[in-house]
C-alpha cells in the first residue's frame, strides 16, 4: 500500500506537497523498484505524448459517404426482399385458404379426409382452441358465405395488395431520389 | 496533444439539429471535423491502418444512425469517441477469440505523414514501438491510456467515455502505467527520435 503511494507520486496522480519530496527521495534510496520506475516513467510518458498523430488517408469523408450510401441501399434491398417474402407468403396462404374453401364448398373432400385434415391441423398446432376455431370456420364459412362473395373478396384483396406494393415502390423511389439529392447537395 | 475545447460547439449543435430534421448533408462537416481524432483513436486501439479506417468509418455510421439518441447536454466529441472506443474494444475482444495477434501481421500501410523516406521509416519505427507498448495493456486500459496521453482527457472525461467511475479509471491508469514502464524496459533498443519535420501535428483537443 505504501509502495503504491510512491508510484502514484511518480506518476503524478496524487497531490505532491513540498515535504513529500523528501519522503519520496528517501524511499527511492531504499527501493530499487521505485527508483527504476522514477527513471523510466518520464521517458515513457514523453515518448507517448510526442509520438505523432496518425491521419487517415485522403478522401476519408468521400469513402464514408459511399459506405453510408451502400449500407442504405443494402437496407432498402433487405426491406424489399422482406416485403416481397411477406407478400408472397400472404398470397400463398390466401391461395391455400381459397383452394381449401373451394374444395370444401363443392364437397370435393371425402368426409373422412376432412376429418383427417382437421385432426392433423389440430395435432400440428398443439393449440386446441385455435384448432377448434379453425375447424368451426372451415365448417361454417364456406357454406355461410356464397361463392361469388368469396371470389370478390379474394379479387379485391389481391388487387389491393398489388396496388399497395406498386405505390410503396414508387414512393420509396421518390424518397430515395430526394434523399440522394438533399444529402450531398 | 489537443487544444482544449470544453463544450459542444454551437455550430455543431446546429449541424446536429439539421441532421435530426432530415438534412443528412449537415453530418458531413462533423465527419470532416472529427475524422482525424476518431481515426487516430482507432489506430492506437487496433494497431493497423486498415482496421482503423474501417472502425472510424463504422463509428461515424453508428453516430449518424444514433443521432436522435445523442444528448445535447453531453459534449459531442466525448459521445463520438465513446462510440469509437466501445467499437474498438469489441473488435479487440473478437480478435482475441481468434487468438491472432495484430503484431503478427505485416504493416505496410501507414498513412503518408509528410516526411521523406528516412523520416517515414523513423516514424514507422516509432509507431511500431507504440503498438508494442500498448499491446501490453488490456483493451479498456489501452483506451484509458490513449485518451489520457493523446487526447488530454481528464479522469472524469475518460470515466464518461468508458462508462466507469473516476476511481476505477485512476486505478486502471495506475496499473497501465506500471505495465507500460515494464514493457518499455523489456523493449530492445531505445526509441527513435522524431525527424526534424515530423513533430506532432498541431491538433485540437476534441
Amino acid at each position: 500500500m505504501q509502495h503504491k503511494k510512491f508510484e502514484a507520486w511518480i506518476f503524478d496522480e496524487d497531490e505532491f506537497e513540498a515535504q513529500d519530496e523528501k519522503v519520496l527521495r528517501q524511499h527511492l534510496q531504499e527501493c530499487d523498484q521505485c527508483y527504476a520506475l522514477k527513471k523510466t516513467w518520464p521517458k515513457v510518458e514523453t515518448f507517448l505524448i510526442t509520438t505523432p498523430q496518425v491521419m487517415p488517408a485522403p478522401g476519408f469523408v468521400n469513402r464514408w459517404q459511399e459506405r453510408l450510401e451502400s449500407q442504405r441501399k443494402q437496407r432498402e434491398r433487405r426491406q424489399t426482399v422482406t416485403l416481397l417474402a411477406v407478400s408472397s407468403g400472404g398470397a400463398g396462404v390466401a391461395f391455400a385458404l381459397f383452394a381449401f374453401a373451394l374444395l370444401l364448398h363443392y364437397q370435393l373432400f371425402p368426409q373422412n379426409v376432412q376429418e383427417n385434415v382437421a385432426q392433423v391441423v389440430d395435432w400440428m398446432l398443439f393449440l386446441d382452441v385455435a384448432g377448434e376455431i379453425l375447424l368451426n370456420l372451415a365448417r361454417t364459412l364456406p357454406t355461410a358465405i356464397p361463392f361469388p362473395v368469396w371470389m370478390g373478396f379474394f379479387a379485391l384483396t389481391g388487387a389491393g395488395g398489388i396496388l399497395w406494393l406498386k405505390s410503396f415502390r414508387k414512393l420509396a423511389g421518390i424518397f430515395a431520389q430526394y434523399q440522394g439529392f438533399a444529402r450531398w447537395a | 496533444m489537443y487544444i482544449t475545447q470544453t463544450e459542444t460547439n454551437p455550430e455543431e449543435c446546429d449541424w446536429i439539429q439539421q441532421v435530426r430534421r432530415g438534412e443528412d448533408a449537415a453530418f458531413t462537416p462533423l465527419v470532416e471535423r472529427y475524422q482525424n481524432a476518431v481515426y487516430h483513436l482507432c489506430y492506437r486501439m487496433l494497431g493497423t491502418s486498415t482496421e482503423a479506417e474501417d472502425a472510424a468509418q463504422e463509428t461515424f455510421i453508428r453516430a449518424y444512425n444514433a443521432i436522435d439518441r445523442y444528448d445535447t447536454e453531453r459534449k459531442f466529441s466525448t459521445w463520438l469517441l465513446s462510440i469509437a472506443t466501445n467499437y474498438c474494444i469489441d473488435q479487440l475482444r473478437k480478435r482475441r477469440l481468434f487468438t491472432l495477434s495484430f503484431d503478427d501481421m505485416p504493416f505496410f500501410d501507414l498513412a503518408d505523414n509528410g516526411p521523406g523516406p528516412e523520416g517515414t521509416m523513423i516514424l514507422d519505427e516509432r509507431q511500431r514501438q507504440v503498438r508494442q507498448l500498448l499491446r501490453s495493456l488490456s483493451e479498456t486500459d489501452r483506451a484509458a491510456v490513449v485518451l489520457r496521453y493523446w487526447y488530454d482527457y481528464s479522469y472524469d472525461e475518460i470515466a464518461e467515455v468508458l462508462d466507469l467511475t473516476n476511481s476505477a479509471i485512476k486505478s486502471r491508469l495506475h496499473r497501465a502505467r506500471l505495465a507500460l514502464a515494464e514493457a518499455w524496459n523489456d523493449q530492445d533498443g531505445q526509441p527513435q527520435p522524431l525527424p526534424a519535420h515530423g513533430m506532432p501535428y498541431a491538433t485540437q483537443k476534441v
